[in-house]
């Protein structure tokens, strides 16, 4: 009994602290800015997304400005070692996972196609469209 | 030195002598073995500081898959691990096989800057130097990686091409639970995602029980530090789980509310959940490393057979050899300690009596899962199954290995 009129008390004046507080107080505390600075991650739902909007014939645009054409070609179907980014089989009665891993088809999140192009284009200036 | 030498000659001398009085009719005399070598291997300050392995001694990583390393851009694509040549349990640093997302340059990191940060849904931010890290309890685990491209095909000539994308080392690091529990985690995190700092940036999404669970975060590797080619100087361990997890050139690990959906985690999606789990939780699977395909027996009568075995699912608990195409099941040996998500390793003594017949191995795990073969992986997709079959997911599936009358050991699903 005694054990369990005590519980609430300890619950509330040493539980959390118990749980939460560091154990060996090894480590630093990042600055807001650094933490900005390194994360770079983009749920699928997009709230870390910058502000902005576009169409297709804008990135259409996008695409050459930035010169994505010239490993994907201008088309958009690959050249030697980079990928193709459409499939010409490709269409709304069509099932995606019959299609292979193309990116902007298997993944069901826009998301995750500008992440990946975020993080990781162009090859040998990765990160460079970052903003 | 002069009488040590001789000394030992002597030695080695009564030896062969007691061996040959021992001698069966049958057995060849060992000649040549106790000679004295004639050549010496050149010293150098640098081979007596970081030794080498003998000249004798040929084993390489070799290319999986349709790209060579370095491939044209400079880049290292997949490389397999010789398991024809392993023994024990344990890869050497220098022959684990490597995986990279998509072809990686591989970064020369200066450990004193490398820092690792754990943020999102935390009590306390924190970032750590590699010196805080190794401040920390330490733990040292043997633990197996296996890539989701590890899988027999008909193609395939070698063990190295259908199995040597798996590999275990003895790591050390820190529980992943501890630095989560000094930064506070929140109590709606039920995922994290960890990210390289290589040019690719590297992420995954990996559930928070995993994370708090058996999750290593390894600077050390067999012994020494992790491998540039293996994250130096940070990697993540998530035993059990397929390679793509275990993040290399660990820099920050964010705590999260949801699955993240990154390039590795989209390349791995599988439309059927049951072919899905086997990621998070790669299957029980063995596999006769001698004889095993490319080898040739150089005659009939003894010979052990042996084999590593593993699983996601935690230790093995049995392994079973069939010399006879899966007719008759014998229990194997395991050699020494079963570990935890480790590679175990087992072996039968046979006798071959010259004619051509079908090896295979299978082993059940602590769990009870035993490993199947491609004819039940097949039933239970309820596809039929004919040599081209592809097991989806990762691909956990028995090996048979041929023995052609002339001691030629080949595929058998070739």
């Amino acid at each position: 009994m005694r054990t369990l009129r005590l519980l609430p008390i300890v619950l509330l004046l040493g539980g959390s602290a118990l749980a939460q507080s560091p154990t060996y107080g090894v480590g630093s505390t990042p600055s807001e800015e650094e933490i900005r600075a390194w994360d770079i991650s983009i749920s699928p739902t997009g709230e870390e997304l910058p502000p902005g909007r576009g169409t297709s014939e804008e990135g259409a645009l996008v695409y050459q400005r930035q010169g994505c054409f010239i490993c994907h070609g201008a088309t958009a179907t690959g050249i030697g070692e980079a990928p193709t980014l459409v499939k010409a089989e490709g269409g709304p009665d069509v099932d995606p996972w019959d299609l292979g891993r193309v990116l902007p088809f298997r993944a069901p999140y826009a998301t995750t196609v500008w992440d990946y192009i975020n993080r990781a284009m162009p090859l040998y200036s990765e990160g460079t469209h970052r903003r | 030195m002069g009488l040590k030498r001789s000394g030992r000659r002597g030695f080695l001398k009564s030896g062969a002598m007691l061996a040959g009085g021992l001698t069966l009719g049958a057995v060849r005399p060992a000649r040549g073995q106790l000679r004295d070598p004639e050549t010496f291997i050149t010293g150098s300050e640098e081979l007596i500081a970081y030794g080498q392995r003998s000249r004798f001694q040929t084993a390489v990583r070799t290319s999986h898959g349709r790209r060579g390393s370095p491939d044209a851009f400079g880049k290292v694509m997949h490389m397999a691990t010789p398991l024809q040549d392993s023994v024990g349990v344990i890869t050497p640093s220098a022959l684990h096989y490597v995986g990279t997302t998509r072809g990686s340059y591989i970064p020369d990191i200066d450990p004193q800057e490398h820092r690792l940060m754990i943020h999102g849904m935390v009590d306390r931010p924190l970032t750590f130097t590699m010196e805080d890290l190794k401040r920390l309890p330490s733990v040292t685990r043997l633990h197996f990686i296996e890539c989701a491209a590890n899988r027999p095909n008909a193609a395939y000539t070698s063990i190295q091409d259908s199995h040597g994308m798996t590999s275990c080392a003895e790591w050390t690091g820190v529980l992943l639970s501890v630095l989560l529990r000094e930064a506070g985690v929140k109590a709606a995190a039920s995922w994290i995602v960890a990210e390289g700092i290589e040019e690719v940036k590297g992420a995954s999404s990996i559930p928070m029980a995993k994370a708090m669970d058996d999750t290593l975060v390894c600077y050390g590797m067999n012994g020494e530090a992790v491998r540039p080619q293996q994250g130096y100087p940070l990697r993540l361990m998530v035993p059990g789980f397929e390679g793509i997890f275990h993040t290399k050139y660990l820099r920050r690990i964010k705590a999260v509310d949801q699955y993240y959906m990154t390039y590795n985690d989209y390349g791995h999606l599988r439309r059927e959940a049951e072919n899905a789990a086997l990621g998070y939780q790669i299957g029980p699977k063995s596999v006769i490393t001698f004889p095993c395909a490319g080898q040739q027996l150089p005659g009939r009568e003894f010979y052990q057979i042996s084999g590593l075995a593993w699983s996601g699912g935690g230790t093995i608990g049995r392994v079973e050899v069939s010399t006879d195409g899966g007719r008759r099941w014998t229990d194997a040996q395991i050699h020494g300690t079963a570990y935890r998500m480790a590679h175990t390793r087992f072996s039968l003594n046979w006798n071959w009596d010259g004619s051509e017949t079908e090896l295979l191995s299978r082993c059940t795990d602590e769990r009870g899962q035993i490993q199947p073969s491609r004819a039940q992986v097949a039933a239970f997709f309820n596809v039929p199954l004919d040599p081209s079959y592809r097991v989806p997911g990762q691909d956990n599936s028995i090996q048979t290995w041929r023995i052609a009358s002339d001691g030629s050991v080949h595929n058998a699903y070739s």
